[in-house]
C-alpha cells in the first residue's frame, strides 16, 4: 500500500546521472585510442545502438507488468532455474557496483587525495550510498532533482569557461579512420554505460504508472549520451586525440587547462565534483537494485537488513577487483563487452522471450 | 504530591479530575474551594447580601479586571437590582438574564469548569441555596502589551509582535483576515499547566488532512507543563533526529497571516509570543515577510542572498581547511603566496586553527545573549580587539582565519528565521572535521549525504525539500524568486489541494 515511488522525471534525472557517472571518466579515453580523432563519430553511433538498446529494455519492462527482474525470472522459470537467470543478474550488478566503486577510487587516489588510503575511500564513499539506499527510492530521486540543475551549471560553465583553448585542427582530417577503428571505439560506450542499463529494471517498478516512464527513460539516456559526445568531443578539440587516448582522466586535464583572466585557474575541481555526483547517483541505483534483487531472491522483505553485510563485501571485492590502471584498462577494452552483453542482453533476452510465452499461454488458459 | 514527584510522565490527578456537583450551601461550596485552593492568598472572596439572599464573588486577585468587577458586576447587582424576588431561584434567573451587563456569562454546575475559568481569570458567583453558578468574564491581567517586534525586525512593514497572552495574539490574527472562514480551534494542553493552545487556519484552503494531522498530534501530548511553544514543537515534529527544524514559527502576526493565507495552519500557544506554523518546508525558512513589501527585483534577490549566506554560513570555513591542507594546488599562485606567509608562524594546522576561532566565536555569542546589557560593551571590546586582533599579532591564528570567521559568523545571521541558523552552527564543525580528513572530497560527500537527508524529511506529509524536490513547476514563482504580485495568483500547490485557482488573498468581497 505503502510503496515508495518516484515521479517520471525523478526517474529521468536518475538516468541521466546513471548514464554520465563512471561512465565520463573511463569512456574518452579508450574510445580515443581506438578511433583516433573521429572519435566523436564512434560516440554518435554507440548513442544510436544504446537508443535501440533502451527501447528493447523498455520493451522487456512492458512486459514485466510490474515485477522486478528478480521476481520475473522466478515467474517466468520457476524458483530454481529463475533463481539460476537471477544469481547470474545479481553477480553482474554487485560486480559492476563494485567496480564503479573502485573507479571513483581510483580517480580520488591518483588525483585528488593522493596520501589516503584507497580503503577509507571506498569506505566513506559506500558509507554515503548505503545512507542513501538506506533512506529509500524517494530520497534518492529528490535528490536528483536538487543535483540536476548543479550539475547542468557546473558543466555549463566548463564548456564555456574551456571555449579559448579549443582547436579545431585536431579534428581534421574528418572520417579518415576506418569503419573497423570507429566501430572499435563505440563498442566501449555501448558496454559502459548502455549494457549497464538492465540494473534499471530492478529499480523501475518503483516510478509511478504514468505512460512518461518509457519516455523519461529514453530521453533520460539520449541526454545522457548527449554529455558524454560533448565531454568527448571537448576533450578531442583540446587535447587532440594523443593526449586523449594516453591520459587515464582526459576530462580532468581539460579542466585543468582553464584559465580566467590569469587568475581562476585550477577549476578542475568542478570536474571531479561532476564525477562524484553522477557516480554516487550511479552507484545508489546499482547498489539499490543488487540489495532489492538479492532480498528477493532470497525472500527477505527489507532490503535494508542487507545493506550493512553486502557494503563489507563490496569494499573488499572493489579492492581486489584488478591489480592496477593497466590491468583495468585491457578489462574495459577486452573482457568487459563480452560480460556486459550475455548479461546485460542475453539474459533480458531470454526473460522476455519466456515472459512473451508465459503470458501468452496465461491468456489462453482465461 | 507523591504524584507527580515519582515520574514526570506519570498521570497527575488533580481535584478537577472527578466530577464533582456543586453543593446547595453557599457556605459549603466557598469553604470546598477555599480548601482546594489551599486558602490561597490571591482568591477574594466578596461575601454580599442581594435582596436579602447571601451571596459570594469568588476572583482570583491580579487575573481580572477590577473595574469591570466593580463597574458592572457589583454596583449593578449590589445598587441598582430594582425589584425584589419572590425566591432565590427567580433571583439566579434575573442576574442571569437582566442585571448582569458583562459580555461573556456562562453557568455551570460542575466544581471542574468552575475551577479552569476562576483560575484563568473569571469571577464566580454563588447564591445560597443554589447549586448553579455563575461565570463572568472579567479576564484582564498585566501584559506588555503589543509592542515592537524585538528578534525579527524589518525595514518595511508592520512592526507589531505577538505577546503573552493568547486572546491577544488570535485578536491580531483577526484583525489579518477578516474572513468567517478563519478557524480557531481551542484546545488545552498540560496536566499541571492547563495551557490554553488555538489551532488557525483557514476552513477549506487548508489541507484537511493535515488540519486533522495536527489536532491528532495535539490531542496525543500527554505532559505535565507547557510554557512556551518550543514544548509543543518537541511533541509534534516530524523529524525527532534531525538538526533541521520542520516546523516554522515567528512573532510577527504578519508572517504568521501570511502563512495562514496560504493555506498553512498556526498554532498560538499561551504565554509565549513564538507562534508555530505547519507544514514548514526548507524553503521557508529562508522567506521573510518583507521579500512580499519590498518590490519584486530586490525581494527576488535577498532571497537568493540569503541561500548564498547558507552555503558561506555552512561551507566556508570547511574549505578553507580542506584547501589550505589537501589542494593548495587550487588556490591561485598569487593567493597561495599570501596565505603562506600568513600562515607562516601558526603553530596550529589549519582545522585546530579553525575550530579554536569558531568555539571562540561560539563563546562570545552565547555568552552576548546572556550577559547583562551594561557589562554587554565590554564583552564585544575583548571579543573583537582582545581575541580578534591579539590573536593574530601574537601568531596563533592568521588573518585569513579571523577573516573567515567573521564572513561565516555575519552570514549566518541573515536568515530571517533564527532556527534555521542552528543547523548550520552545528553541521559546520561536521563539515570542518570531514574537510580536514577527507578534503574536498569529505566535504561533497557530507553535501550529498546532507541532501540525501533533507530529501527524506517531511513536515506533516509535506516532503520537506519540497517544490524543489519534488519538483512543482508550478510553485516557482514564489520560491528561489518572488515574482510580483499579480504573477501570484494561485495558491501554491505542494500546501493545499482544495482550493486551487482562487485568487490570492483570500476571498475579496468577504473584506468589505
Amino acid at each position: 500500500m505503502n510503496q515508495p515511488a518516484i515521479s517520471p522525471r525523478q526517474f529521468m534525472f536518475i538516468v541521466i546521472f546513471f548514464t554520465i557517472g563512471s561512465s565520463i571518466l573511463i569512456v574518452p579515453s579508450p574510445i580515443a585510442s581506438a578511433a583516433k580523432h573521429d572519435a566523436w563519430v564512434s560516440v554518435l553511433l554507440s548513442i544510436l545502438v544504446g537508443a535501440s538498446l533502451v527501447l528493447f529494455y523498455i520493451l522487456v519492462w512492458k512486459s514485466l507488468k510490474g515485477k522486478s527482474f528478480v521476481q520475473a525470472c522466478t515467474f517466468v522459470f520457476g524458483a530454481w532455474l529463475g533463481r539460476l537467470f537471477s544469481f547470474f543478474y545479481l553477480a553482474f550488478l554487485y560486480i559492476l557496483s563494485a567496480l564503479v566503486l573502485r573507479n571513483i577510487g581510483d580517480f580520488m587516489t591518483t588525483q585528488i587525495i593522493p596520501e589516503t588510503p584507497l580503503t577509507f575511500i571506498h569506505l566513506f564513499f559506500l558509507l554515503v550510498v548505503i545512507v542513501g539506499c538506506y533512506l529509500g527510492v524517494e530520497s534518492i530521486g529528490r535528490s536528483a532533482e536538487i543535483f540536476m540543475p548543479w550539475m547542468i551549471l557546473l558543466f555549463l560553465f566548463l564548456i564555456f569557461s574551456i571555449t579559448p583553448q579549443m582547436n579545431m585542427d585536431h579534428l581534421r582530417p574528418f572520417f579518415d579512420s576506418t569503419s573497423k577503428e570507429i566501430i572499435d571505439g563505440s563498442t566501449v560506450m555501448i558496454g559502459t554505460p548502455y549494457l549497464e542499463m538492465v540494473a534499471l529494471l530492478m529499480v523501475i517498478p518503483y516510478v509511478k504508472e504514468s505512460p512518461k516512464t518509457a519516455h523519461g527513460w529514453f530521453i533520460g539516456s539520449m541526454i545522457g549520451g548527449g554529455f558524454l559526445f560533448l565531454i568527448t568531443i571537448l576533450s578531442l578539440l583540446v587535447l587532440g586525440s594523443d593526449l586523449t587516448s594516453l591520459n587515464a582522466y582526459p576530462t580532468y586535464n581539460v579542466a585543468e587547462k582553464i584559465n580566467i583572466a590569469g587568475f581562476m585557474e585550477g577549476l578542475e575541481i568542478i570536474i571531479a565534483i561532476i564525477w562524484m555526483i553522477t557516480i554516487f547517483f550511479k552507484l545508489t541505483v546499482l547498489y539499490y537494485a543488487s540489495s532489492v534483487g538479492i532480498a528477493q531472491f532470497l525472500n527477505i522483505d527489507n532490503h535494508r537488513i542487507l545493506l550493512l553485510p553486502l557494503g563489507m563485501g563490496m569494499i573488499v571485492l572493489s579492492l581486489v577487483a584488478y591489480p592496477d590502471m593497466a590491468y583495468y584498462e585491457n578489462f574495459v577494452a577486452d573482457t568487459w563487452l563480452p560480460y556486459a552483453v550475455t548479461h546485460g542482453f542475453l539474459l533480458p533476452l531470454f526473460l522476455w522471450g519466456g515472459l512473451q510465452i508465459k503470458n501468452r499461454a496465461q491468456k489462453n488458459t482465461l | 504530591m507523591e504524584n507527580y514527584s515519582e515520574n514526570s510522565r506519570s498521570p497527575l490527578t488533580t481535584p478537577k479530575e472527578q466530577p464533582h456537583p456543586l453543593f446547595f450551601s453557599l457556605r459549603e461550596n466557598v469553604a470546598h474551594i477555599q480548601e482546594q485552593l489551599g486558602f490561597s492568598s490571591d482568591l477574594a472572596v466578596r461575601w454580599v447580601m442581594i435582596n436579602e439572599t447571601a451571596c459570594a464573588f469568588l476572583f482570583i486577585d491580579g487575573l481580572v479586571d477590577k473595574d469591570t468587577i466593580h463597574d458592572y458586576i457589583m454596583s449593578s447587582l449590589m445598587l441598582d437590582m430594582p425589584v425584589k424576588a419572590s425566591s432565590s431561584d427567580l433571583l439566579y434567573d434575573r442576574i442571569k438574564t437582566v442585571s448582569l451587563p458583562v459580555g461573556e456569562l456562562l453557568e455551570t454546575d460542575d466544581f471542574r469548569p468552575l475551577f479552569s475559568s476562576l483560575l484563568s481569570g473569571e469571577t464566580i458567583l454563588l447564591l445560597e441555596n443554589e447549586n448553579r453558578a455563575l461565570m463572568a468574564n472579567t479576564r484582564g491581567w498585566q501584559d506588555r502589551g503589543v509592542q515592537e517586534t524585538t528578534s525579527e525586525g524589518v525595514i518595511r512593514g508592520p512592526k507589531e509582535s505577538f505577546n503573552e497572552t493568547l486572546r491577544t495574539n488570535t485578536a491580531l490574527l483577526r484583525r489579518k483576515i477578516k474572513n468567517p472562514k478563519l478557524r480557531m480551534d481551542g484546545k488545552t494542553i498540560g496536566r499541571l499547566s492547563q495551557t490554553d493552545i488555538a489551532v488557525v487556519y483557514i476552513e477549506g484552503l487548508a489541507e484537511e488532512q493535515v488540519v486533522k494531522e495536527v489536532h491528532q498530534r495535539l490531542d496525543q501530548i500527554d505532559v505535565d507543563s507547557i510554557f512556551e511553544s518550543g514544548y509543543i514543537e518537541e511533541y509534534i515534529q516530524d523529524a525527532q533526529y534531525s538538526p533541521f527544524p520542520t516546523i516554522y514559527y515567528s512573532e510577527r502576526p504578519d508572517a504568521i497571516a501570511e502563512g495562514i493565507a496560504k493555506g498553512r495552519i498556526a498554532i498560538v500557544i499561551d504565554g509565549t509570543p513564538d507562534v508555530l506554523l505547519v507544514p514548514a518546508l526548507f524553503i521557508h525558512f529562508f522567506q521573510s515577510s518583507e521579500d512580499y513589501y519590498q518590490r519584486a527585483d530586490i525581494g527576488s534577490l535577498l532571497r537568493l542572498l540569503r541561500l548564498v549566506c547558507f552555503t558561506i554560513a555552512l561551507f566556508t570555513p570547511s574549505l578553507y581547511i580542506a584547501f589550505i591542507t589537501f589542494h593548495q594546488e587550487m588556490i591561485p599562485p598569487t593567493l597561495l603566496v599570501s596565505l603562506a606567509a600568513q600562515r607562516d608562524g601558526v603553530p596550529f594546522p589549519a582545522f585546530f586553527e579553525a575550530l579554536i576561532m569558531e568555539l571562540t566565536f561560539e563563546i562570545l555569542r552565547e555568552a552576548g545573549v546572556r550577559l547583562p546589557k551594561p557589562v554587554g560593551s565590554a564583552v564585544s571590546i575583548v571579543g573583537a580587539l582582545v581575541l580578534g586582533q591579539s590573536a593574530v599579532q601574537a601568531g596563533l591564528v592568521s588573518p585569513a582565519m579571523v577573516i573567515v570567521v567573521a564572513i561565516t559568523a555575519i552570514s549566518s545571521f541573515v536568515f530571517p528565521s533564527y532556527n534555521i541558523a542552528i543547523p548550520i552552527r552545528m553541521l559546520r564543525f561536521v563539515f570542518m572535521t570531514l574537510a580536514a580528513t577527507f578534503g574536498l572530497y569529505g566535504i561533497i560527500l557530507g553535501l550529498i549525504a546532507m541532501v540525501l537527508h533533507l530529501c527524506s524529511l517531511q513536515s506533516f506529509g509535506v516532503p520537506y525539500m519540497s517544490p524543489l524536490a519534488p519538483m512543482i513547476p508550478k510553485d516557482q514563482k514564489d520560491v528561489l524568486l518572488r515574482l510580483p504580485h499579480w504573477k501570484l495568483f494561485t495558491k501554491s500547490a505542494a500546501l493545499t489541494k482544495d482550493y486551487k485557482g482562487s485568487k490570492h488573498g483570500g476571498t475579496k468581497e468577504k473584506q468589505s
